[in-house]
């Protein structure tokens, strides 16, 4: 499945959000639900994937893969644990693009071997929305990252607007951003800039996108 | 095709202080059109042009599943209608609920047509989970326009929640069988004679329109008699014709229907005309 990465992608609770994002023009969004009924799940999945067509986005399924692959989403992100639970023949089978959570070199290897279509590394920054057992992992870290990976890297964990530049030069293919869209005391111009930032990247090109 | 080229759309004019008016905004049009089921996406837009329609509705799941929904969705944005977002084909309440939320942020509007389907053999109005979801939607600063059936009741309950605007069903969607009861929909009208009343579902005929519009109901919601006519452009103008006509007669003051005969002519007065019969 080829699918393609915006430099900015934002990381939303609920299909509410992601139709709040595609309407304003996200081109990429990561759907990641709370747990909830299984009918509470398709139902966000499909919704989600409604509001991505009607603009051609990306969405990405966090976590729930068997519920993105009755769906016949695209794209789904799966963290470590997810991963070990995960069958990933029937993914493969599926044909459906695959982006995996890293947070040390253990785990990149791990990710690597079940051939995603990118990998995330995170905290780069101090987050506050995650216990989180790592400490920040910086850019020098990204950097080694985006080194060694070759595939897209997506930087994630306590990015802010006004970092971006930073993580951005460090090579990442897409940065996603919880916080400081969802939390953000001003979502809908947030997102707008955000938007801005990634419409200026779009035609930068990144290894192995 | 009639032999003649396409005039403009509304070439019968109701008076133009006869506007439509819902939720503050007003229309020239009467007619609310449906998007589904066209079959593509220029006939469609061909057929919102011919039928002069300010308001068009569209589902947030049927246009899109499976197809380009970007294409669609600018073709609607081209029109220049005003969008009535749908919950079509949604049976709970929270379903609903989070579909009209999801048009609010992709169609920036407070409207939603609300639907709660009963089941798939009458597609009928599940009217104790509508009056639910219109109480919650409406408290969340939507603008309802709630498809509900002909009973008075449940209209009590709806307007009661905040709906400024009820949608009687004619007959059940898509059957195109008119009004299947014209008694429940004469009395909806006089039970609610400042309630903006649209005539929703099983519309077939531009004559069923017409009648609908003869009882003194504001306006018609259709979508499968124009889509699935052989010429939908040519239909949707008919049904705006019709709906004028019907309008035009409501307001002009229609004559009483009599059991007898009486002539249209006098004949007192004519030439060997004999009171007495002799």
């Amino acid at each position: 499945m080829t699918i393609h990465l915006d430099p900015f992608y934002p990381v939303v609770p609920d299909a509410i959000w992601v139709a709040r994002m595609v309407a304003r023009g996200a081109r990429t969004v990561q759907l990641r639900l709370k747990d909830a009924p299984a009918d509470e799940i398709t139902l966000q999945i499909a919704e989600a994937l409604n509001a991505c067509a009607r603009t051609g986005a990306q969405l990405i399924i966090n976590d729930h893969w068997q519920a993105a692959i009755d769906a016949s989403a695209t794209c789904i992100h799966l963290g470590q644990e997810d991963l070990a639970d995960a069958d990933l023949a029937v993914i493969r089978a599926a044909g459906i693009a695959l982006g995996i959570s890293s947070h040390d070199k253990s785990e990149r290897a791990t990710a690597l071997a079940a051939h995603p279509h990118h990998v995330a590394l995170g905290p780069i920054y101090e987050t506050t929305l995650k216990k989180m057992k790592w400490r920040p992992q910086g850019l020098d870290r990204l950097k080694d990252w985006v080194a060694h990976v070759d595939r897209p890297v997506v930087a994630i964990g306590g990015i802010t607007l006004e970092r971006a530049d930073d993580v951005w030069a460090c090579g990442a293919a897409s940065i996603a951003v919880v916080t400081d869209v969802v939390f953000h005391d001003n979502p809908d111009a947030r997102i707008e800039q955000w938007l801005a930032w990634a419409e200026d990247r779009r035609s930068e090109p990144r290894a192995a996108t | 095709m009639l032999d003649t080229p396409h005039a403009e759309p509304r070439d019968v004019t109701v008076a133009s202080n006869d506007s439509f008016k819902v939720y503050g905004q007003t229309f020239a049009s009467r007619l609310l059109l449906g998007t589904a089921r066209y079959p593509s996406p220029d006939v469609l837009a061909r057929a919102v042009k011919a039928s002069g329609a300010g308001i068009v509705t569209t589902s947030l799941r049927r246009e899109q599943a499976g197809r380009d929904g970007s294409r669609f969705f600018d073709l609607l944005a081209e029109l220049d209608v005003t969008m009535l977002p749908n919950t079509a084909g949604c049976r709970s309440v929270r379903e609903a609920v989070t579909t009209a939320h999801m048009a609010r942020e992709l169609f920036d509007t407070p409207w939603i047509k609300l639907e709660l389907i009963a089941n798939d053999d009458t597609l009928q109005p599940d009217v104790f989970q509508l009056v639910e979801a219109a109480r919650i939607l409406v408290a969340e600063g939507f603008e309802v326009f709630p498809y509900t059936t002909d009973d008075l009741s449940v209209a009590d309950r709806l307007v009661e929640a905040g709906c400024e605007v009820l949608m009687p069903w004619g007959a059940p969607i898509g059957t195109g069988r008119g009004l299947a009861n014209p008694y429940a929909l004469r009395t909806m009208r006089t039970y609610f004679p400042d309630t903006p009343l649209i005539v929703d579902a099983g519309i077939g005929r531009p004559s069923h329109a017409a009648q609908a519009m003869e009882l003194g109901y504001d306006a018609i919601m259709l979508n499968t008699a124009v889509a699935l006519a052989d010429m939908p452009e040519d239909m949707a103008r008919a049904f705006a014709l019709a709906i004028d006509a019907g309008r035009l007669a409501a307001r002009a003051g229609m004559m009483d229907e009599r059991d007898m005969a009486v002539p249209s002519t006098p004949v007192a007065g004519t030439p060997f005309f004999d009171f007495d019969g002799g």
